[in-house]
């Protein structure tokens, strides 16, 4: 039990030593071409089945002196070799570009934008994935461009970068397998994970801005798209008559019903689960349509609602007491 | 590693796990053909979700199936197509365990080894070009294993083409250069038909149709010279006793040895036979000495039990000799006896040429070889003789193969009162330059005569050497190749059908094409060490080295060349493609919707020093977009190109404002 412990921690101390490393030999560069310098290519298991398989046949030639047998057995060779340049080809040329990301809460596998474009031949069955996060086959016709989701590792709150995309390729034969490693120096921001809690105290009510707006309870400012939930009252019946997806109205209520949110609201608590207070109560103003405005060290976000606010306020949680990325 | 089984892949697989099977279904049991569909009918139906896959007691009731049925169809003779009945089945079962692509490709494996066995059995042009078809097929089985696209077949097989193009090249350089080594150890063939060899009987009358087998009888490896084609006479069985259709050996093994008198010539090899399950040791004419084997009656080499495996014996031979100085009675008597009451007509004549020769022996002799000469004819598909089968031979049909003439002789010689018998075993061999060793086929296998002559003991007589002396000279591979019986087991040849006019000209253009298969493909080894040293000089392993390389690394190098990233001919594009590389070098690179004047506006922001350049390219960009015919391509060519160069002198400024566009709010 110990011993399988110490093992893995290894394992985890070696994948890390060989993540640095591979990040070390391949600088961060927003868009780039991968060419014949950056593939790696080795044989596969496959391979090895195929080397008995033709062992097999050359013994079958010799001992029937069978020159026909000899013949497929070379054809076979011819093949091989040739795969082994398909398979280097496959990855060759294909042009890769940053394109953001897409935020995530704690504890959900970070989601990265990527710009593909295939070079002047097919890319076939080419697997992509960041350590960590779930395999992409990818397929290009020549030429063609595509942009695309990648996920990545499960990351923490603040900034959170998905290390060095590999590229791999076993197309067309499975002999091979030519791998590539590409940084595009991407990173996103992890917002803390929302946890229920708390209420809300009396001081949340209190307005410090002093900045009263006029009469009428609430002031239409904008629509939004539709997410499951959402009070059917509020639907914008007639964007929709017009073919627009389903949106709701949103409404700033400026009257008297805002709330703050203050970083010294629950001084028992550590600073990750006070983030996490936080984002839970940023979620809840949020789905109950109140407008709220934030202060947290070193930031203050004034009062608002909307889709906009709630995303201001999620970034500045994630980037507490985080350096900005270079 | 990925898993993904794509529908296609499926169907190539079982497209090309059956081309492969086909050859071998046509000749096998039908049961095998059966088990084979109804796999793939449970395997579609697997794959279209009606079945699951079959529980292990089904899979375990089949196998025990399969061992029932491989059991009654198969005996030790044909052991070898037994092993392939089960290597299919065995395919046939792997269909219903495909879960994985790992499974697949052990399938695929399995079908380019069931290809590669179907040249066991079948060598021709034909049989060539289908193994090459199906071989394409397994091949784009492979491939689309590995390619997630839902395609139609067409393009895959293009995909197909892109590999096995290059390839075959490969194959023939290694073909031709790839030295050829001697069977590690033997296996033995079913023989299904007739096939030439030795046998304790000979009864020529018999047989219609003579197949010749390529199959490896023994070989001789030589100290010294190897004695000419016309020598090579390797003697294997007596035959004495004649019942008026058939020879037999009769005369008991055990007898007392026939000496030879003077000898000179003397030859000393050793005979590595294959495995022939007979004790007869063929050795050259007429042997001295024999280590392993004993000597015995008429100069016979035989084993003490059936040679069951390979073997080598040292043997000395003379060429020149006297077999025997006198006979005793019981001799005389064994080898003038034949059954008065069979094959008068050929008595008749014997009697008739006797005087005629005026009891002369070497004229008699003549005469038997001038009768032969005239109207007889050598094929390897003679007609069926009835009741008196040599005078059938002699006077009505005057075709035959050795046995015939053989025979005929032999028989012809008794009627005279001159003491004669049959020899049996093979005439001469392939020489292999390069170890000095001779390789004999069973289609070596020959028939001749040996009469007796006071003073000059037992004279050896090959009457097929009159009628067709070039299957004396020749090797019987050139000789046979344009006979019908060489063919003979292969039901597609075309030579049964075609007989006169534009039809026989293209048969025999088909014939000389078939030779040149025979002779350049399926025995190369014979040719191989003169093309080689034609081509190349000296062999040396640093040139063979060189020969192999050299080629090998132009087809690889010009696959890769094709298939390299093309830069686009347009100068245009390649300046814009310049242009952006050098760009996104400094940390721009180009939005997907973003037009390369707003690439340039943006650029411009980095470095003020460009403003005017970059501004100027913009404006350009614009222009020749919506008013083509204000502006000349070269123009922007030419500001593109200038602002690219401009751009490689700069260093990425630290603070990008674009570095935190990764990132969304």
């Amino acid at each position: 039990m110990l011993f399988a412990r110490q093992r893995c921690a290894l394992q985890q101390l070696f994948n890390q030593r060989r993540e640095r490393w591979i990040a070390q030999r391949h600088p961060a560069a927003q868009s780039l071409t991968i060419d014949k310098r950056r593939i790696y290519i080795l044989p596969t298991a496959a391979c090895g089945g195929f080397v008995l398989l033709l062992l097999l046949l050359m013994l079958l030639a010799i001992n029937y002196e069978n020159n026909l047998v000899y013949g497929l057995t070379f054809l076979l060779i011819g093949v091989l070799l040739v795969s082994m340049v398909h398979t280097h080809n496959n990855l060759r040329g294909i042009t890769l570009s940053a394109r953001g990301s897409v935020s995530v809460f704690a504890g959900e596998k970070s989601r990265y934008r990527l710009h593909l474009r295939a070079p002047d031949h097919p890319v076939v069955g080419v697997s992509m994935e960041y350590p960590g996060g779930d395999e992409f086959i990818l397929t290009l016709e020549p030429q063609a461009e595509r942009t695309l989701e990648l996920s990545a590792a499960v990351g923490k709150r603040g900034l959170h970068r998905p290390g060095v995309l590999r590229l791999s390729s076993r197309y067309p034969m499975g002999l091979f397998v030519a791998w590539s490693y590409v940084n595009l120096g991407q990173h996103s921001w992890v917002y803390p994970k929302p946890e229920a809690g708390g209420s809300l105290p009396q001081s949340a009510l209190q307005s410090d801005t002093g900045a009263q707006h006029g009469e009428g309870n609430e002031e239409f400012s904008g629509l939004e798209e539709y997410r499951e939930g959402m009070s059917l009252g509020r639907v914008a019946w007639a964007t929709l008559a017009r073919g627009l997806p389903l949106q709701v109205k949103e409404f700033t209520d400026i009257q008297g019903d805002s709330r703050w949110l203050r970083w010294s609201f629950w001084p028992e608590l550590d600073t990750e689960a006070r983030l996490s207070r936080l984002c839970y109560w940023v979620l809840k103003l949020q789905s109950e349509s109140k407008p709220f405005g934030m202060e947290l060290p070193g930031s203050r976000l004034e009062v608002g609602s909307g889709r906009g606010q709630v995303d201001a306020a999620l970034l500045a949680l994630a980037k507490l007491g985080q350096e900005p990325p270079e | 590693m990925n898993n993904w089984l794509t529908p296609r892949a499926l169907n190539w697989q079982l497209a090309g796990l059956w081309v492969a099977a086909l050859p071998h279904l046509l000749i096998m049991p039908f049961w095998v053909g059966l088990l084979l569909l109804a796999c793939t009918g449970v395997r579609i139906q697997i794959y279209r979700g009606i079945w699951g896959f079959p529980h292990w007691v089904v899979k375990l009731a089949l196998l025990a199936l399969l061992g029932a049925g491989l059991a009654l169809s198969f005996d030790r003779a044909t052991l070898m197509r037994g092993t392939l009945a089960l290597l299919i089945g065995g395919s046939a079962f792997k269909l219903l365990e495909i879960h994985t692509r790992r499974d697949a490709l052990v399938l695929i494996y399995l079908s380019y080894f069931i290809i590669a066995t179907q040249f066991l059995f079948e060598q021709g042009i034909l049989s060539g070009l289908y193994a090459l078809g199906a071989f394409a097929i397994v091949l784009a089985a492979q491939v689309a294993l590995f390619d997630p696209r839902l395609r139609a077949p067409l393009p895959n097989i293009r995909s197909t083409l892109k590999l096995m193009l290059p390839a075959l090249p490969m194959m023939v350089l290694l073909f031709i250069l790839i030295p050829r080594i001697g069977p590690l150890w033997s296996v033995p063939l079913d023989s299904g038909a007739a096939q030439t060899g030795l046998s304790d009987s000979v009864s020529p009358g018999d047989i219609s149709s003579m197949t010749r087998s390529d199959e490896l009888a023994f070989r001789a490896v030589f100290d010294g010279a190897v004695p000419p084609t016309s020598q090579r006479y390797w003697r294997a069985l007596v035959y004495s006793e004649f019942d008026g259709r058939s020879w037999k050996l009769g005369e008991p093994l055990v007898r007392r040895l026939e000496e030879v008198v003077a000898t000179s010539g003397s030859l000393s090899y050793e005979v590595i036979m294959e495995p022939s399950n007979r004790p007869w040791l063929p050795v050259l004419d007429v042997p001295l000495s024999v280590q392993g084997a004993d000597l015995r009656g008429a100069r016979q080499a035989v084993t003490r039990s059936p040679m069951d495996k390979r073997q080598a014996f040292q043997v000395v031979s003379a060429s020149r000799y006297q077999l025997a100085s006198q006979l005793s009675e019981a001799a005389i008597a064994r080898n003038l006896d034949y059954p008065q009451a069979q094959n008068p007509r050929t008595q008749a004549l014997a009697q008739q040429w006797w005087s005629e020769s005026g009891a002369d022996l070497p004229s008699f002799v003549r005469r038997i070889a001038q009768h032969f000469n005239q109207s007889f004819v050598y094929t390897l598909q003679p007609p069926i003789l009835g009741g008196d089968s040599v005078d059938q031979f002699m006077f009505d049909t005057q075709r035959g193969f050795c046995g015939h003439f053989a025979s005929a002789t032999a028989l012809l010689m008794r009627a005279a009162g001159v003491p004669a018998r049959l020899v049996g075993g093979y005439q001469g061999g392939e020489f292999n330059a390069g170890a000095n060793y001779l390789t004999v086929r069973q289609w070596d296998a020959h028939a001749w005569v040996e009469y007796f002559d006071e003073g000059r003991g037992w004279v050896r007589f090959d009457p097929t050497a009159a009628v067709a002396p070039e299957r004396i000279e020749q090797s019987a591979e050139q000789l046979f190749s344009t006979q019908p019986g060489f063919l003979a087991d292969r039901p597609l040849s075309p030579l049964r059908f075609t007989n006169s006019g534009w039809l026989l000209d293209m048969r025999r253009a088909v014939d000389s094409l078939n030779l040149s298969w025979h002779r350049w493909v399926l025995n190369y080894q014979s040719q191989q060490s003169d093309l080689l040293r034609s081509l190349m000089g000296e062999i040396t392993p640093l040139r063979m080295a060189l020969a192999l390389l050299l080629p090998g690394a132009l087809i690889l190098g010009f696959v890769g060349f094709n298939l390299r990233p093309r830069q686009s001919r347009d100068p245009l594009i390649r300046a814009q493609r310049r242009f952006e590389a050098a760009a996104a070098r400094l940390g721009y690179a180009r939005q997907a919707k973003q037009t390369l004047a707003q690439l340039a506006l943006e650029v411009k922001t980095g470095y003020s020093e460009m403003t005017e350049s970059l501004t100027e390219l913009a404006l350009i960009d614009e222009q020749l977009r919506y008013a083509p015919e204000a502006v000349e391509r070269s123009e922007l060519i030419a500001l593109l190109n200038r602002n690219s160069r401009a751009l490689r002198t700069k260093r990425p400024r630290q603070s990008l404002k674009r570095a935190d566009a990764g990132s969304t709010g």
